[in-house]
């Protein structure tokens, strides 16, 4: 008992008090929590084991993989209502006593997700013991609540009557389950809000009528300036598809083509194997509902997009099918591109538009039995707008059956294994299944969706820059580098030209963040393969990084630092000697890392050979980053294509030969000594100067300015009330963030939030190639093959 | 009649001392493992129950014996609740031969300091080992579990595999020894333990002593990060910790049992004979340890690979040649 802790008076004889005293007591100092996490707080629950925090101490370092043997349950991250069947039948298999911490504002309320795919909130499903607030909370926080439920469990807990089997007594979690909107508050703000409508409810989706970001002239969309080549390109498909081929005018990142259905698959065939340049890379492949353009006329009722890279020239173009009617429908191109399988299979999921020829057309991001296409203009944005998610609700929810996911009847003398969606090795909630024999795998099915966090709906009514903290979120082990991604998009689309300082600043920071990510890749990776130390070294270092982001960004995972235009602040003083520290420390460690692994023989044995992915694959299935690097090929858009302050530093770029596990490591480990360099340079060669544009048509002008400006003072004002208006439009750019390309496709009719925005992100591309790697091999091989590629859900689910 | 009684409560008393110091031996090794581990991975470890932690066993100890007893539908209920039994009862009788001194004269009566000299206590441990595999496997099998059934069969080839190495590594110790009797077999190295003459041998019963103790990078049974828990997947409360004592009781026999094969057992100048014993049976859990904070794990055929084609080949051939010096040498 601590002090000023205050016990419940005894109600039973000295007997019985005595015994309530030492389960109390052993029960507190023993609370094993389930390895369990959903999203972005779960690595800050990670962090709270690692050396600078170490929950070991509290003997809470016991993390079971089971169930059965956990007593503690914390609930980090998002409560999706595809995972929330999981959730709750987890808790249900855990053995009395067990307890629940909810971590992190998803977890508690929702907190930024009122969106039509997330549960407000865990204590709709569960009894909760202790709320641990923050988006992500820090570690401090996790162990700020750890103790509270210690103290909890001394004080309130009366073990003894329910250990002996007598009545009465009280132990583990026992607060109610929670009802939306009967015994718990709907508003998103909060209690006491009651009557008074949201903020920015004035003016609704889809079609924002009375918006009055319409009354503010703005400047036409940036124009691009298509090269010789690509003017070539255009003549020599209006020669050979005629009127199928109509191109737009005029673009603002790339050339664009309107294609008619009927041709579609001829002109993306002509362009991938025939054209000069071929265009070898399905980038992207998605869908706009136009039905609620202000101006509807002028469109049909979808448009189908598709875009293409050409790995020559490094040059994109982009193709739009209009199609009509309510349940239109486009000849998949599947045969052409294998890859385009789950993204037909997302548009269709969600949007409603069939792909006649598809192999296995189903919904893929949301759960089987959902009503409705979610990016359809008229599908609701908010989960306050729809009915509330019960436990029942949850339970009613079964999981496909493992046969539909993995597609086919397993063989006689087969075993099926689920993985996920939660599991050690899974990196997050996604489900594979597992088709073996003995250990050998036949075959796997992957099931996605359960991260699912609608970011893409989310971007059609927060605001340009409302929506930036969101991206944060996308690839949550990526910080800024998503912040970049987008602001990269849009900074095309609005023609901002960005300080040159600011930028140097941004790709410190963006590879700050690049070894932040490879540091727990790594970590992971070879914990994975049964290393169960070096995750603790690789986090020391990430706390490193994690105090200059901190210092810099006043922010550990999210920083949401970056404006449009340029940064949100300049560098703090005191930087330098952070960021040199770094640079300084950093090689060594490297190598600490290398002298465990790079030439340790089981490590060998566990990686050469397995997983396998050959160039030709790789670029087939839109394979970026260092998995596609590690087959030999020599891309990386810092390189290829560059972008920021990229063309001004050296670097050289990581490959490696064979496209196995092993491979893979290489490419990474040389990659953070590559970006130790760069920030060297980065910060050697850091210019003077402003860190935001001087034009503030789009970004928000200098806070100080405001107050002395009247010109700055407006923009400031509608930039952080309703937004600027950002010019009707589309574009999309793209760059290499950690774990290959992520792209950000924005459309804009003119108003105050995208009309429409998708991001292509990397690990999607990356995991849709799993079965490929790993047929044939054992079933320790797929943990490691999992590990190698590394994903984060998020970014796949958006 | 009461010499037989003196005999039997003589008995009981050394039953029950090797039972308490192997217990709580085992207790604090659990503990001591999660300091080391942490020391290895830069962390300080418990060290909030009671002073540096001191108690941390027992808290855990009595939570566990307080959680419920979850039995999963499907189960095979009587194999479910015996299997764990098995792991730990096997784990701790092997504490029956292993000789902590030399014989204490009490009364005028020599008193041997183990609990049963048996004949073929060394045929004993192994029979006892190639037991243990039941824990695991009926464990696995009965609770109806896919983890748990992967796990049961991963723990039931690894370990019968390893045993054949570790069982013919032992065959030169007999050879040398000329008795199975673990007693003797301390005897034997009264001039220079066995370690000297068989360093290939002891090289052999470790790495398999260390397969068969399912730790890493042999811990393919439990491998969390495929199988989650494995075998013990189901288990909850004191059934689970049956597996946990199992283990750590296995792991301080294995360092009495190296003490005894090769490091001249409880022999050793100025320090009573009972701790040197335990010294040289510290060894053993250590290394194991700090092998667990520093290798990743192998894979189930390459686990196979290396018994069959490196280990026992190896094991056989060096009874042959110690079998040739023994001829050479008279």
């Amino acid at each position: 008992m601590g002090p000023g802790e205050t016990r419940l008076a005894p109600a039973d004889g000295p007997l019985l008090a005595g015994l309530d005293r030492i389960a109390d007591w052993a029960r507190a100092n023993s609370l094993w929590p389930l390895f369990f996490g959903l999203s972005c707080c779960f690595i800050e629950q990670a962090t709270a084991f690692t050396s600078r925090y170490d929950l070991g101490r509290f003997g809470a370092e016991v993390l079971r993989g089971s169930p059965r043997q956990a007593d503690l349950l914390v609930v980090s991250g998002t409560i999706f209502k595809k995972i929330a069947p999981v959730v709750l039948r987890l808790y249900e298999q855990m053995s009395e006593p067990r307890w629940v911490v909810s971590m992190g504002s998803c977890a508690n309320t929702g907190g930024m997700y009122d969106a039509y795919s997330v549960v407000q909130g865990v204590d709709q499903l569960l009894p909760v013991d202790v709320y641990v607030p923050g988006c992500p909370p820090r570690p401090e926080a996790l162990m700020h609540g750890l103790t509270v439920l210690q103290k909890k469990i001394r004080a309130k807990e009366r073990p003894a009557r329910p250990i002996l089997g007598l009545a009465g007594g009280s132990q583990g979690s026992t607060g109610p389950v929670l009802a939306d909107g009967r015994t718990k508050d709907r508003d998103p703000r909060g209690t006491g809000y009651a009557g008074t409508r949201l903020r920015g409810s004035s003016v609704t989706p889809p079609g924002f009528a009375g918006n009055r970001a319409e009354l503010m002239w703005t400047p036409p969309a940036a124009i691009y300036e298509p090269e010789e080549g690509e003017k070539r390109l255009a003549r020599e498909l209006a020669e050979r598809f005629g009127t199928a081929v109509r191109p737009v005018s005029p673009t603002s990142d790339m050339p664009i083509f309107e294609v008619s259905p009927e041709r579609l698959a001829e002109v993306l065939g002509h362009l991938k194997t025939e054209s000069a340049p071929r265009y070898r890379r399905l980038e992207d492949l998605t869908a706009v509902d136009e039905s609620a353009r202000r101006e509807r006329s002028g469109y049909p009722d979808f448009h189908l997009v598709y875009t293409l890279t050409s790995l020559d020239t490094a040059g994109q173009v982009r193709l739009k099918v209009p199609l009509h009617g309510d349940r239109p429908a486009a000849p998949s191109i599947t045969g052409l591109w294998p890859a385009a399988n789950w993204y037909e299979r997302e548009v269709y999921d969600m949007f409603g538009i069939g792909f006649t020829g598809h192999p296995n057309l189903t919904r893929l991001l949301m759960p089987a039995g959902w009503q409705g296409h979610p990016l359809l203009k008229s599908h609701p944005h908010r989960a306050t707008d729809m009915a509330a998610f019960t436990p029942e609700d949850a339970r009613a929810a079964e999981p496909p059956a493992a046969n539909a996911i993995l597609g086919r009847e397993v063989e006689p003398g087969g075993m099926v294994l689920n993985i996920g969606p939660h599991h050690y090795s899974t990196h997050g909630i996604v489900r594979f299944v597992l088709a073996l024999d003995g250990e050998e795998i036949r075959d796997v099915g992957t099931e996605i969706g359960f991260h699912h966090r609608a970011a893409e709906k989310i971007a059609e009514h927060q605001s340009w820059h409302q929506f930036l903290p969101y991206t944060d979120r996308v690839d949550y082990l990526s910080g800024a580098a998503n912040n970049l991604s987008y602001l990269t998009a849009l900074e095309t689309l609005t023609g901002t030209a960005v300080p040159e300082r600011a930028q140097v600043i941004r790709v410190m920071l963006c590879e700050l963040f690049r070894l932040s990510n490879h540091l727990l890749w790594f970590g992971t990776f070879v914990q994975d393969l049964g290393m169960m130390s070096a995750v603790f070294y690789a986090f020391r270092e990430r706390e490193m990084i994690m105090d200059v982001v901190e210092l810099i960004t006043g922010a550990r995972l999210h920083p949401a630092w970056f404006r449009l235009g340029g940064l949100a602040a300049d560098l703090p003083e005191g930087w330098r000697a952070a960021v040199d520290e770094i640079v300084r420390v950093f090689p060594g460690r490297i190598d600490e890392y290398e002298s465990l692994f790079t030439k340790n023989p089981i490590f060998k044995a566990r990686t050469q050979g397995i997983g396998v992915l050959s160039t030709d694959e790789a670029l087939d299935w839109g394979v970026t980053g260092p998995n596609l690097r590690a087959c030999g090929v020599s891309w990386d858009l810092r390189r290829n294509r560059p972008y920021g302050a990229y063309p001004a530093v050296d670097f050289e770029l990581a490959t490696s030969q064979g496209g196995d596990a092993y491979a893979r490591y290489l490419v990474r480990l040389q990659e953070m000594r590559q970006s130790v360099r760069i920030i060297a340079q980065a910060a050697d060669m850091m210019p003077e100067g402003r860190v935001k544009s001087a034009d503030c048509r789009y970004g928000l002008p200098d806070k100080a300015a405001a107050l002395t400006d009247i010109e700055s003072l407006i923009h400031h004002f509608v930039h952080a009330t309703r937004g600027p208006a950002v010019p009707r439009g589309e574009a999309y750019a793209a760059t290499e963030a950690p774990r290959g390309e992520q792209g950000y496709y924005l459309v804009s009719d003119g108003l105050t939030c995208a009309y429409r925005l998708h991001v292509r992100s990397p690990g999607y591309a990356n995991l849709q190639i799993l079965p490929m790697l790993c047929r044939g091999h054992m079933l320790a091989d797929f943990v490691a093959i999992l590990g190698s590629l590394d994903y984060v859900m998020p970014d796949i689910d958006r | 009649m009461s010499l037989w009684l003196a005999g039997l409560a003589l008995l009981l008393v050394k039953i029950g001392l090797v039972l308490f110091v192997v217990l709580t031996g085992a207790a604090y090794l659990v503990l001591a493992e999660r300091k080391l581990l942490a020391r290895f991975q830069l962390r300080l470890g418990p060290n909030r129950a009671g002073p540096l932690g001191i108690w941390q066993p027992l808290a855990d100890a009595l939570k566990l014996l307080m959680k419920e007893d979850t039995v999963p539908a499907g189960a095979d209920r009587p194999l479910f609740l015996a299997a764990p039994a098995m792991s730990a009862a096997t784990a701790m009788l092997i504490f029956a031969v292993v000789p902590f001194g030399d014989s204490l004269t009490i009364a005028g009566r020599p008193v041997p300091l183990v609990v049963a000299d048996v004949s073929v206590g060394l045929l004993f441990v192994l029979a006892l080992s190639s037991i243990g595999v039941y824990g695991v496997v009926l464990g696995g099998w009965a609770s109806n579990s896919s983890f748990s059934l992967l796990g049961a069969i991963r723990g039931g080839a690894q370990m019968i595999s390893y045993e054949l190495p570790l069982a013919l590594s032992l065959a030169p110790v007999v050879m040398l020894a000329g008795s199975f009797s673990l007693v003797d077999i301390v005897s034997a190295q009264a001039g220079c333990p066995f370690i000297v003459k068989q360093p290939a041998a002891f090289l052999i019963f470790c790495v398999s002593a260390l397969a068969e103790s399912k730790r890493l990078p042999f811990d393919l049974p439990e491998a969390e990060n495929e199988l989650m828990a494995g075998y013990h997947t189901e288990y909850s409360g004191m059934r689970f910790g049956l597996y946990f004592v199992g283990e750590y009781v296995n792991m301080i026999a294995l360092g009495c049992l190296v003490a005894v094969f090769f490091l001249g057992g409880w022999r050793g100048p100025l320090l009573p004979p009972f701790v040197w014993l335990m010294l040289k049976a510290a060894l053993v859990p250590l290394v194991l340890i700090w092998v667990r904070a520093t290798l990743p794990r192998l894979r189930f055929d390459q686990l196979m690979h290396s018994s069959w084609k490196v280990l026992t080949p190896l094991a056989l051939a060096n009874i042959l040649v110690t079998g040739g010096l023994m001829a050479a040498l008279g």
